[in-house]
């Protein structure tokens, strides 16, 4: 982040940087992929029933007898859960880097909250189970207006922005409550399940949904990662050149809020996979701000993960994948703990031939007894 | 650039403070302990079932057996929670507003509540711990491992990244979600109703027995004794840690004291009550603008105050709506405007 | 291959493929339900039922269930005898649909209240029949699964022995019909008293029996229920009480305030009048068989 700081070197430092960015980024989501496809096998094999891979590959491609299994049961949701995933964590990814806070994520910031309040609205109303993606999405949306509304003090600040988000998630939150008790029982319950976010009962609609959004967006995509290389999104570089960081800042939240908006309209409030998603990957390429591709690759992957063990871990009980990601979620905060917090978002911006090395001692030093 | 919101010693609201002086102070404590007694009669006045003042009085003196039963079966012992609890939180959110130099600081949104849910559910559904006097060290537990683990969290990414308030306002609110989804995997798995917790998770003083009293009593009074003897320490801290230790204060024994009564406190009320939001956030601030920074005093009028809120909004809830709305409900609505006070409030400085 | 085959059959117990949906080869007939028409066998053999009171319904139907949902913090309803033979398929909420597809049942007995997301998977598992509602409209359910399993006649015949049978009680009791009855459910944080939309109002309903008025829940949209505040015990009203709790917590809350004074001086209590009866018969059970156990628990205390 500090490397455009200085207009005269920033060339030719960007352009090595990048160089051994690229390089490791690129292998790391070569790595990403094949964990993907290697979890979304054992999604497919394993369940109740145990089919093996041969027999998986011979159901995709003409008719077994586990056509039903595969077809019907397993290959909706593991889509679902990739297509999700991967929105989850670009949204993340995206509304980290404009906030500039690895920790601000559209489930801590009220994307999530909104779309959970909209949710339970409509499954306690009784308005039935139509409407429940389509207000979910604009709840999302509005409350992300509400954030905006609440934080607008002339400049865009983004610490301002933060801490807007944790107060509308914190009244959102009082919102749902209050509809969750005046609820009957059974509406009551299945709002809960939605908000704690589950993709039992999810198909190929829901997956199809978020595939055409993910490619809709890809243009804004490709904008975005060119938008992240080569500006500074830093809050006194943005008010020194004025409009047009501003204005991409606002293109890039906006992306972020949308994609997030989307996956938890379709899967529930799954938590924490927009937050740790683009920070795991942005670890495993050390780079400094979350990579995109790395990171939609991460999300994917944690959410058929998460799904899978959910359906195949507890007995006849169906755990929510939400579940898992929030005790995941869990994990990554000791994890943040345990690794001296952020560090790497500062040093990487100093990194130059031999910076991984540094960059490596620093962290023996850390380990040295006594700090 | 780092976003401070007005650091605590400062007065969040910019009216004039009404006493300066400790003639000042004193005044308003007096008042506050008038409002407070006044709440208490009001608690044991009014309720589902219409009782006269005289009855009222038969039910406590036991000359009337129904009202004895209405009065001391029901209405003591959810004034006596409501007075425990509304303390605890109010004085927790004091100490963590000093603790974090942060006046988002509250045991709700800092998710060391639900961290005491945590322990409560955990003790009840998988230990099977049914007295309040069992599963309270358990709240206890949940509220210092979620508050030091938050904390350290916040403090070591702040030292890395900045983003000061930002990032415990952050952490504070991960936590919850985190921990609030575990609490619904235990509940979810094991033979335990969902209604009872939905109840539960707003806070309400609804149905508390005399044994949820005995069980929090012990717990409150102590957290509330070593709240004031780290009043002065605390006083040390609020000039930042390196003032304070220059200045003789052992910063590391009141940052340790402090954090284990903010787990006290919110433990035992939180078993007791549920996890009451916003007392803890709205409380200190207005005790603060009362009578100053000075943390003998903050803390005497938010004890006096907490239990002021937490009361009053569990009447309302009895009285004004239709089928009791929990008191955790009420704070909510008294307490949401405030927090986005204090937030639009939050100024950006050059660091 | 067939090795790895092998291996996994003895890994898992049961895996050998399973047909395309287990259309059945026989005859089959339309059933016009919640979620538009579904061809279903004529005689169902292996059925699995996602709500409790569809287990009720199949076993007055004298059909056992090889596959059953359990409510999400119960376990199956024990007042309808050994159930061991029957698979729990997850919970109403949140259903298991593999285990499900592995009992390859040939219909699938659920509610569009409470599995409406489910509907298109289970549909193609085996042919779903889906009620509306559960509970309020249980007669109507009832006679719609009586019909998808194949026993309409049965079903009906059920259903009007059981009214006539109601109806005959509340004649048996000449004046004594009048009688008010009410209902108090003990829930972990709240008492309640139940109106003539609930189950069991719905019965006392049939039988004629008065309610006292504060129960009628005239004027309420959900005549289900009411919230009693626990000031307020003794203005529950009725000549006869029925009273249960809901789990180990609505038992404590039982034991808290029948034993208070509030609660001892309700008149009915004091004349011996207050009978404690089965929680998952009155309240949570829901069908034919408890509508009949109910009966039996009315004949029991009144008639006597």
């Amino acid at each position: 982040m500090n490397a455009v700081k200085l207009p005269g070197k920033s060339v030719v430092r960007l352009g090595a940087r990048s160089l051994t960015w690229h390089r490791r980024s690129a292998a790391v989501c070569v790595l990403l992929l094949a964990v993907l496809v290697g979890a979304v096998i054992v999604s497919l094999c394993v369940g109740h029933t145990y089919i093996t891979f041969a027999d998986v590959v011979a159901t995709l491609t003409g008719t077994t007898g586990y056509d039903r299994t595969v077809e019907v049961l397993r290959l909706p949701r593991i889509v679902l859960a990739v297509a999700a995933g991967a929105a989850l964590a670009l949204g993340g990814a995206l509304i980290q880097s404009v906030a500039r806070n690895p920790l601000a994520s559209p489930d801590i910031v009220g994307v999530t909250a909104g779309a959970g309040l909209a949710a339970t609205a409509t499954l306690t109303f009784g308005l039935g189970y139509a409407f429940l993606a389509p207000s979910a999405l604009a709840g999302g949306l509005a409350a992300a207006v509400l954030v905006l509304l609440v934080a607008a003090r002339g400049s865009l600040a983004a610490p301002r922005f933060v801490l807007a988000g944790v107060a509308v998630t914190v009244l959102l939150k009082s919102g749902i409550q209050i509809l969750l008790i005046s609820a009957d029982a059974i509406d009551a319950q299945r709002a809960q399940i939605w908000l704690i976010g589950t993709l039992g009962g999810r198909g190929w609609t829901e997956a199809a949904f978020l595939g055409v959004f993910l490619a809709a967006t890809l243009p804004a995509l490709f904008w975005a990662q060119r938008a992240l290389d080569t500006t500074d999104l830093d809050d006194p570089t943005a008010t020194g050149i004025g409009v047009r960081v501003t204005g991409q800042r606002i293109g890039l939240a906006v992306l972020g809020v949308a994609l997030a908006s989307a996956a938890v309209s379709q899967v529930g409030a799954v938590e924490f996979v927009a937050l740790a998603a683009p920070q795991i990957a942005r670890r495993l390429a050390r780079t400094s701000r979350p990579p995109l591709l790395g990171s939609a690759l991460t999300g994917a992957v944690l959410l058929v993960l998460a799904d899978w063990l959910g359906r195949t871990a507890f007995g006849d009980y169906q755990m929510p994948a939400g579940v898992l990601t929030a005790a995941l979620g869990g994990v990554y905060l000791l994890y943040l703990l345990l690794t001296k917090g952020t560090r790497n978002e500062k040093t990487t911006g100093r990194l130059r031939i031999g910076g991984r090395l540094r960059a490596r001692a620093g962290r023996l030093r850390h380990l040295r007894p006594g700090r | 650039m780092p976003v401070v919101l007005r650091p605590p010693r400062r007065t969040a609201l910019r009216l004039p403070r009404p006493a300066a002086t400790a003639r000042g102070r004193a005044a308003v404590c007096a008042a506050a302990a008038v409002l407070l007694g006044l709440i208490l009669i009001a608690s044991l006045a009014f309720g589902a079932r219409d009782l006269s003042p005289a009855e009222v009085w038969d039910g406590l003196t036991r000359a009337d057996p129904i009202a004895a039963s209405v009065v001391w079966d029901q209405r003591v012992p959810r004034t006596l929670v409501g007075l425990l609890a509304g303390a605890g939180l109010a004085v927790a959110g004091v100490l963590m507003q000093t603790l974090t130099r942060n006046p988002l600081a509250d045991p709700r949104i800092f998710g060391v509540a639900a961290g005491a849910s945590l322990g409560v559910v955990l003790g009840m559904s998988v230990l099977g711990l049914t007295g309040m006097g069992q599963y309270v060290w358990l709240g206890i537990a949940g509220a210092l491992v979620a508050g030091v683990v938050g904390y350290a969290v916040a403090t070591l990414a702040n030292r890395a990244t900045g983003g000061g308030t930002a990032t415990y306002a952050l952490t504070g609110a991960a936590i919850d979600a985190s921990l609030s989804a575990v609490v619904y995997a235990v509940l979810a798995t094991n033979v335990q109703s969902f209604d009872r917790y939905r109840f539960w998770a707003v806070g309400s003083l609804a149905g508390r027995g005399t044994d949820v009293v005995i069980g929090m009593a012990p717990f409150l009074i102590a957290g509330l004794l070593l709240a004031f003897l780290a009043a002065r320490g605390l006083d040390g801290l609020q000039l930042g840690a390196e003032t304070a230790a220059g200045l003789g204060h052992r910063v590391g024994l009141t940052r340790g004291t402090a954090a284990v009564t903010v787990a006290l406190l919110t433990g035992a009320a939180v078993a007791a009550a549920g996890p009451v939001g916003f007392i803890g956030l709205a409380i200190p601030h207005l005790a603060r603008w009362a009578v100053g920074a000075a943390h003998r005093p903050q803390l005497a009028l938010s004890l006096l105050l907490g239990p002021s809120m937490l009361l009053a909004a569990d009447v309302i809830g009895r009285v004004v709506v239709p089928g009791e709305a929990p008191a955790g409900i009420i704070c909510a609505v008294i307490g949401a405007p405030l927090l986005i006070v204090l937030v639009r409030r939050a100024r950006t400085v050059n660091a | 291959m067939a090795a790895a085959c092998a291996l996994a059959l003895a890994a898992c117990g049961t895996s050998d493929p399973a047909a395309e949906r287990n259309d059945a080869e026989g005859e089959t007939r339309t059933i016009e339900h919640a979620m538009g028409t579904t061809e279903v066998p004529v005689d169902p053999q292996r059925v699995v039922v996602l709500d409790t009171d569809k287990i009720d319904t199949a076993l007055s139907l004298g059909i056992t269930p090889i596959g059953a949902a359990r409510a999400s913090e119960a376990e199956l309803p024990t007042y309808l005898g050994q159930l061991s033979g029957v698979t729990v398929v997850g919970t109403s909420a949140e259903p298991d649909l593999e285990a499900i597809e592995q009992l390859k049942p040939d219909l699938i007995l659920g509610s569009k209240f409470r599995q409406e997301e489910f509907y298109d998977e289970l549909d193609a598992i085996a042919p779903t029949v889906f009620t509306e509602l559960v509970g309020l409209t249980w007669k109507e359910n009832f006679l719609l699964d009586g019909e998808a399993l194949g026993r309409g006649d049965t079903a009906k015949e059920l259903l009007d022995g059981y009214e006539a049978r109601a109806a005959e009680f509340g004649a048996s009791l000449g004046e004594a019909v009048s009688t008010e009855v009410s209902l108090v459910r003990f829930m972990p944080d709240q008492i309640r008293v139940y109106g003539p939309d609930s189950f069991s109002g719905i019965v006392l309903g049939d039988t004629g029996l008065a309610r006292p008025e504060l129960q009628q829940l005239n004027g309420a949209e959900d005549r289900r229920f009411a919230e009693v505040s626990a000031e307020e015990v003794d203005t529950l009203g009725g000549d006869v009480v029925f009273y249960c709790a809901y789990g180990d917590d609505g038992d404590a809350k039982l034991a808290e305030y029948t034993g208070g004074a509030l609660w001892q001086s309700i008149p009915a209590v004091q004349e011996g009048n207050a009978h404690q009866v089965d929680d998952e018969v009155w309240m949570t059970g829901i069908g034919v068989t408890a509508a009949g156990m109910i009966l039996d628990d009315l004949e029991s205390f009144l008639s006597a």
